[in-house]
């Protein structure tokens, strides 16, 4: 996509009237207005200062809703093109499927689905999150066995190395979060204060791996 | 379609959250508060399952 002049963008052009209004509130605020007008045309030119910049702001924000949004610098020129790349062939956007669990989870809050509350439930949703860490970790196996056969042949192999590598890391952690679980769960007959330890240490490995696949 | 690592975990986690729910549900629709050790470790078995069937997929690629 080709860029566009700085200011025939209307964003831009909004931010530097709002810029104008904040600058008269300023020299405002230090008395300029008062040593100029009268004590009720300072008020005035303060309120139409505070109208122009908040019109303003309400103008940048309906613009970037509403019209289109070509980029006005090189380096935007370039991300766009990324951008566009990566949406190119049905590619599911991680933004975009947050906000779906976000919503499904929130659906599910608003029908009253129970959440995991005792330790039992706890524990239960830490092994489902193992299962899900693992199940992606296939996924994203397949995913780059296919990528890997759009590569040349000499770069294939090592390509792959590099896949087993990582997904070899993955699935350690995700044993050693199953492990840790287990041992909480050993432990909830003895001790319940270790084994609430145990399992909130291994909730927090498992949302270090989930972050980690989230990078990936 | 090709989906990211993070898309595919989002999908796994929202599949795994709605199957536990249905669990926790059920349990109380039996007047439990809470799931039973049998069905935790109905939940760690198919865990580790998973966890195997990822390291026969892993298996299956180039060691360096």
């Amino acid at each position: 996509m080709n860029k566009i002049g700085m200011l025939d963008s209307q964003v831009i052009r909004a931010a530097l009237l709002a810029l104008v209004g904040l600058a008269g509130l300023i020299a405002s605020f230090f008395g300029v207005d008062e040593a100029l007008f009268s004590e009720k045309a300072a008020r005035l030119v303060d309120a139409l200062l505070l109208v122009l910049t908040t019109g303003s702001v309400i103008w940048a924000a309906y613009a970037r809703a509403t019209k289109p949004t070509p980029p006005i610098t090189d380096g935007a020129v370039a991300k766009t093109a990324e951008l566009q790349k990566s949406q190119e062939g049905g590619f599911a956007r991680t933004g975009a499927l947050s906000a779906v669990l976000l919503m499904a989870l929130s659906a599910c809050a608003l029908v009253g689905f129970p959440q995991p509350k005792t330790f039992n439930d706890r524990l239960a949703a830490g092994y489902a999150t193992v299962t899900a860490v693992s199940e992606a970790t296939q996924t994203w196996i397949a995913a780059k066995r296919s990528e890997a056969q759009r590569l040349p042949v000499a770069s294939q192999a090592a390509f792959l190395v590099q896949v087993r590598k990582d997904a070899e890391n993955i699935i350690a952690q995700a044993q050693r979060a199953k492990d840790g679980l287990d041992i909480a769960r050993d432990l909830q007959g003895i001790d319940l204060k270790s084994a609430e330890a145990r399992l909130a240490s291994t909730i927090v490995l498992l949302e270090t791996l989930q972050a980690y696949l989230e990078d990936r | 379609m090709n989906l990211s690592i993070a898309a595919s975990l989002l999908l796994s986690l929202l599949r795994e959250a709605a199957a536990l729910q249905q669990a926790i549900a059920a349990a109380q629709a039996e007047g439990r508060d809470s799931l039973s050790n049998d069905e935790v470790s109905g939940i760690a078995d198919r865990a580790q399952k998973s966890l195997d069937e990822s390291r026969a997929a892993i298996a299956e690629l180039p060691q360096g």
